[in-house]
């Protein structure tokens, strides 16, 4: 029942995005196009070299390290609901979950893993 | 009857961000001439108003480019999904409180937060899309860029969140908040608002703190001025929209606005208590009077945010991409997690409600 | 019967971007497939009655686990639009694991009747997920902090190789 009011809306959206996109580029804009204009734009000038360059590695090490910290905010909401009736135990037990993934997080630090130069 | 009301609501809900948008893109222009001295716009309409109307025309009649090269399939769907992804995550905020049976949510789902985020990290592809399917070398990089960025700082809004899921909680399983927006807005308007730190004194610094890094990341996730890394037109000519022209270029502008009012939303509902106010609101009045004015109270709180972020924008200057990321990486996420520890204490040691 | 309904479409999508993710020749084109897979399994999850594993399932893998194969990719590929071939390099001998595989999983299925009997739940409690965690699970969950802290430390030590 929920989940139908969810899709529903999402219907609702898609349909005002799509309305919003799509009118004008189908039905309302010219188009007339020349080779000059479909030439991707590099400030007037032609075109260098592709476009498809080679990145740092370092946005490849930034994603890995969102995906473990994500993990680790993943796990840590089941525990952030009832904290309170878990009490003192609970406290232990995360803390020790929770010093692991620092140790992480200084260890990176400290070798550079997030320095961005 | 539900489904009557629940049509009433959706119509609530797009009535905001479509309403807020435009003004939000008015706004913009009149704020920022205001704080520099011009006049802005005030051609079109009294005093300028009717300005996004003719713009929205006239950028509906303009030619999309679709330069060589690019994948005509992804350039195009680009915009849609950066425009759905605020919009559909809007569908679990309340902005009112109940009237009669009702609840002022166009859907009121157990996994409210983890929705929104889930949401938003959809949202992240419509920028990576526009900017890879554009073959251009500026949009690649801003694409890039934000991602990075856009990933970097949601775990410091995850974490946020995980805090304000903490002040929400109970030591009563039946009188626990979870994951539920309304039941959060509720708590606040019971026990005061996180960001006065919930239940007791002791969470004062922990909910200002978390806070201003709500509202920071907040920031940062629209790609507002200070954290302007996808567009900075200064390194990379319009960043990950610089070939999309046309309503290409307006949904992507229009999209930043409407998550712009989603963060906006989510920070009231979160840091400020959603629709309540003291003296003003009473969680356990569900007259249609009573619920009006709540949706009054939220919208006026929405505005005051978006004021802020259009002030902030003129205030402080940009960062570096360097700084950009290590503020995400050494100041906010340390930060948000000795947030996190610090509430867990005082939480099972100085357990109130 | 809605609900039959749902799942049936939701099984056929998830089957067709499954398909499109091998079969894609662009390799940034296959990551998008199985950005829309993984969201399509969380749409499976909600009709399960988990939706606390769907939104987990989004905000994980198309939130994180994508991303990084998009950078991944970007890193990697040097010519513009690179086409990577597709089809098998040996289907003589991929064709009959699959379907030994899928006829084993078929036959698994039917054979075990407690299957049929299950009923989606609602089990999708984040505090009846705490619970467990904490209390049944909770050498599986340390453990799993140390093994999130090796995943950390072999990025680092792969990333900075050049000048460690």
């Amino acid at each position: 029942m929920v989940w139908a009011q969810v899709a529903i809306y999402l219907l609702i959206v898609t349909c005002l995005g799509l309305g919003m996109s799509y009118t004008g580029y189908f039905f309302l804009a010219p188009s007339r196009p020349r080779a000059l204009k479909q030439e991707a734009y590099e400030c007037g000038v032609p075109q260098m070299a592709g476009s498809r360059e080679r990145f740092s590695v370092r946005f490849y090490l930034i994603a890995i390290m969102f995906i473990l910290f994500d993990i680790e905010t993943v796990f840590l909401i089941p525990w952030a609901v009832l904290y309170k009736q878990l009490g003192v135990p609970g406290l232990v037990e995360i803390g020790i979950f929770f010093a692991v993934l620092g140790f992480g997080l200084a260890y990176l630090w400290r070798r550079g893993g997030l320095e961005w130069d | 009857m539900t489904w009557l009301w629940f049509f009433a609501k959706i119509g609530v809900a797009l009535g905001i961000i479509f309403s807020l948008g435009p003004v939000c893109i008015m706004g913009d222009r009149k704020i920022s001439a205001w704080i520099q001295g011009r006049v802005g716009p005030n051609r079109v309409g009294p005093w300028g108003t009717f300005q996004p109307i003719a713009d929205i025309l006239k950028l509906m009649m303009k030619e999309v480019i679709v330069p060589d090269g690019v994948d005509k399939v992804l350039f195009l769907g680009g915009p849609l999904i950066v425009f759905i992804a605020p919009v559909f995550g809007y569908c679990v905020i309340p902005f009112g409180n109940q009237i009669g049976e009702e609840k002022l949510q166009v859907v009121n789902l157990d996994i409210g937060l983890l929705f929104i985020m889930s949401v938003l990290s959809v949202g992240v592809y419509g920028i990576t899309l526009g900017g890879w399917a554009s073959n251009n070398k500026f949009s690649l990089m801003g694409s890039l860029r934000a991602s990075a960025q856009l990933i970097s700082y949601e775990l410091t809004f995850g974490l946020t969140m995980l805090l304000v899921v903490m002040m929400s909680a109970s030591a009563d399983p039946l009188k626990s908040a979870s994951v539920d927006l309304s039941k959060i807005v509720l708590h606040q308007a019971e026990y005061g608002w996180n960001i006065f730190g919930g239940a007791t004194w002791w969470g004062l610094p922990s909910g200002l703190i978390g806070f201003v890094l709500l509202f920071t990341c907040a920031m940062a996730e629209n790609n507002r001025l200070p954290f302007d890394m996808a567009e900075c037109e200064a390194e990379l000519v319009g960043g990950y929209h610089t070939e999309y022209s046309g309503m290409g270029f307006a949904m992507y502008m229009f999209s930043e606005y409407c998550s712009m009012i989603l963060s906006a939303s989510l920070i009231v509902t979160l840091f400020l208590g959603g629709w309540s106010f003291p003296y003003l609101t009473d969680p356990a009045d569900h007259s249609f009077l009573a619920g009006v004015i709540s949706i009054g109270v939220f919208f006026t709180k929405i505005c005051i945010i978006l004021f802020l972020y259009i002030q902030l924008r003129w205030t402080l200057p940009r960062f570096r991409y360097d700084q950009v990321m290590s503020l995400g990486w050494k100041t906010f996420l340390p930060l948000a997690l000795v947030n996190i520890g610090y509430m867990a204490v005082i939480g099972v040691f100085l357990e109130k409600p | 019967m809605l609900a039959t309904v749902a799942v049936v479409v939701i099984a056929v999508v998830l089957i067709a971007t499954a398909v499109a993710v091998v079969v894609s020749d662009n390799l940034v084109h296959s990551v998008f497939w199985l950005a829309a897979m993984l969201i399509t399994t969380a749409l499976l999850y909600v009709m399960l009655e988990a939706p606390f594993l769907a939104a987990i399932q989004v905000m994980l893998y198309t939130g994180g686990v994508i991303t990084m194969m998009l950078f991944g990719v970007m890193l990697t590929q040097r010519d513009p639009g690179s086409r990577v071939p597709s089809a098998s390099e040996a289907p003589g001998w991929a064709a009959p694991v699959a379907l030994g595989l899928g006829a084993t999983l078929l036959v698994a299925i039917w054979t075990t009747p407690e299957l049929a009997a299950l009923t989606p739940t609602p089990s999708g409690d984040a505090q009846k997920i705490g619970h467990m965690f904490l209390d049944r699970y909770l050498i599986a969950f340390e453990a799993l902090s140390v093994l999130l802290l090796a995943g950390m430390i072999g990025a680092i030590v792969l990333a900075r190789k050049g000048d460690a």
